[in-house]
């Protein structure tokens, strides 16, 4: 572990895109729905009495509607009880923000200036499935369905990276501008452009979406989530258990969200994640998000214990395998967030290799923003003249060592 | 640890990757390369030149351009520039008629490529070919970052773009398009749709409209 500190106030003169971050990504699907609307397709049938009961369509408009809302609602609370118990000021903490619904899958992400707001997001996350998901039991009990939730953690924008999307170009993009042909450099200026709009409080142009090989990761990780649970990265599994996690302060928020996780970790093992960590696997852990009413789960779950598939983590043990697996991981590195002054962890601390990039990074951004990597195409001539003789066709085509032309 | 950044980069083919812009002119220097002089012609001889280029190489302004190059003897290479030149879209180094190549950056797009690449045979033919009567034999690299040729009046610069323009859309097609798009159809962007139907970037759209003074 590296005790000194870093000097990184040269970042904070950065431009916002290029400073670093980290972000929480959580996901929830609904798990049975492909099920539920196979099913209900064969009602439509020619001859068919309509089903009169509600089928998937409202179920899943339920779900969207009432998992952002019992989210953020139990994010607010959660992170005012923890404030309130720790003492701690909300500085930069920014609320969860929506990234994107792909199908039945609704994404959140956060980003993280304390270790502990992941925690408490991922803690709000499980409130919510297990809300939502006994909503969707009482309500649409037939359908079967279910909620996989998965989190996990990346940092930008040296191993991850962000784009603009859909910017439309306006008449005025006629105007030479040498970004807009060369994609990647178009994407820093959009960026630019995005984080200044949301720094003065418009509304910014064009989309952000996340990209890189950690936010593959995470939904790989998604692919092997499980009805009724929260599967998280080992990254996001290192952050809960290297952070401080008191908890104490989870009894707190407890008392505030009743449904707030004890977190209990369990270790499930490697998985065979395609295009990730070789042949050894990738490891998984599962936060138990706590499901008395879920006869089912508890069961499966001492069954898993019992056949030693899934096991609760001993805290201590569990660090210390994540500290050597990013220690002898090729791939992987401790989660960090530059500014924070807290350096129990490890990941505090951004490593040399991250600092070089993000510096060859700013000063690629203050070439662009000078304009001073291409020169303008000019196309200023005189049209005043007297064509010279003798470059004709034939000419050109002699000087060229071309075959000669047939003439016509 | 795979460092995936804004600055990916991948290289299909012919990869190279400079690490300055020294040995950019080292090697130029080491290979005795030349700098283009200006031809000194106006728009209507390039526009001429550029029109009996096409003839002579059987080029037509919806072909692909690439081949225009294997069929004058040249080739084409994709390569990471180097920090400083990041937005340099590219060059060509002659040794001799039929011998040359035009060097591209990975990071531009392929409507880019298009029009750098026609640049690029704007060199060869203007700056080379006809300039080898008045300089002999020589070998010339127009790379544009060379500073010395910086503020040349005229600059070799604008006339490989002027036959660049002229070569991609020609005067007749062009102005029946631009004329169509800009005054008849209703879209939001009309220098958008001229610049699909010419594989060009927009803003070549404008300086082609404006050059042909077709802007009202």
């Amino acid at each position: 572990m590296n005790s000194e500190p870093q000097n990184l106030q040269h970042i904070n003169n950065y431009p916002e895109f290029l400073k670093p971050r980290l972000r929480l990504f959580l996901s929830a699907d609904i798990a049975g729905s492909t099920a539920a609307k196979q099913k209900e397709s064969s009602f439509y049938k020619e001859g068919e009495a309509p089903r009169k009961e509600r089928g998937w369509m409202e179920a899943t408009v339920y779900f969207f509607e009432e998992f952002s809302s019992q989210f953020e609602a139990a994010w607010a609370l959660a992170d005012n009880a923890y404030h309130s118990v720790s003492g701690t000021k909300k500085s930069k903490n920014n609320p969860p923000e929506y990234w994107k619904a792909i199908g039945d899958e609704i994404l959140f992400y956060k980003e993280i200036s304390q270790w502990e707001e992941i925690w408490i997001a991922i803690g709000a996350w499980s409130v919510a499935i297990k809300k939502v998901r006994h909503e969707l039991h009482n309500k649409f009990n037939s359908l079967g369905l279910d909620i996989k939730g998965t989190a996990w953690i990346a940092g930008f924008p040296v191993i991850n990276t962000e784009l603009v999307l859909n910017i439309k170009s306006t008449p005025n993009s006629a105007e030479y501008k040498p970004q807009i042909d060369f994609p990647i450099f178009s994407n820093i200026c959009n960026l630019d452009q995005y984080y200044k709009s949301l720094s003065a409080g418009r509304h910014p142009a064009g989309e952000r979406d996340f990209i890189g090989p950690l936010i593959d990761a995470g939904f790989r990780v998604s692919s092997q989530a499980i009805p009724g649970r929260l599967v998280i990265s080992i990254e996001a599994a290192y952050a809960i258990l290297a952070n401080k996690l008191k908890h104490g302060h989870v009894k707190a928020i407890q008392e505030e969200v009743k449904e707030f996780p004890d977190f209990k970790l369990y270790y499930a093992g490697r998985k065979h994640l395609k295009g990730f960590s070789g042949s050894s696997g990738y490891p998984l852990f599962i936060v138990d998000i706590g499901l008395p009413d879920d006869d089912l789960f508890s069961s499966e779950a001492k069954l898993l214990t019992k056949t030693n598939t899934c096991n609760m983590v001993n805290e201590q043990e569990a660090l210390d395998f994540c500290e050597k697996y990013f220690h002898d991981g090729t791939s992987v590195c401790h989660p960090y967030i530059y500014d924070e002054v807290d350096s129990i962890l490890l990941g505090g601390q951004m490593p040399q290799g991250h600092l070089m990039r993000l510096s060859e990074l700013h000063d690629l951004w203050i070439k662009i923003s000078a304009n001073a990597l291409s020169s303008p195409v000019k196309v200023s001539l005189s049209d005043n003249e007297t064509e010279p003789e003798n470059i004709g066709i034939d000419k050109i085509t002699d000087l060229a060592g071309l075959p000669a032309r047939t003439q016509i | 640890m795979v460092l995936v950044s804004l600055l990916r980069r991948g290289a299909p083919c012919n990869h190279y990757s400079w690490s300055t812009y020294n040995q950019i002119m080292s090697e130029a220097t080491q290979k005795n390369y030349e700098a283009p002089l200006p031809c000194g012609w106006g728009k209507n001889t390039i526009e001429g030149i550029a029109e009996r280029f096409a003839v002579a190489i059987n080029f037509k302004c919806d072909d692909e351009i690439e081949p225009v190059v294997s069929r004058l003897g040249g080739s084409i290479e994709y390569e990471d520039f180097p920090l400083e030149n990041a937005m340099l879209a590219g060059w060509i180094e002659v040794e001799g008629t039929k011998d040359f190549r035009i060097r591209l950056n990975n990071d531009a797009n392929s409507i880019r490529d298009r029009f750098t690449i026609a640049h690029e045979l704007g060199h060869y033919v203007l700056h080379y070919l006809f300039a080898l009567e008045k300089r002999g034999n020589f070998k010339l690299s127009a790379n544009l970052i060379d500073g010395k040729r910086q503020g040349l009046d005229p600059d070799p610069e604008n006339e490989a773009n002027y036959f660049a323009l002229a070569l991609l859309m020609p005067k007749i097609a062009f102005t029946e398009s631009y004329n169509a798009n800009t005054s008849v159809v209703k879209h939001k962007n009309p220098l958008e749709l001229v610049a699909t139907k010419f594989g060009v970037p927009i803003w070549a759209v404008n300086a082609r409209a404006d050059s042909l003074e077709l802007i009202k």
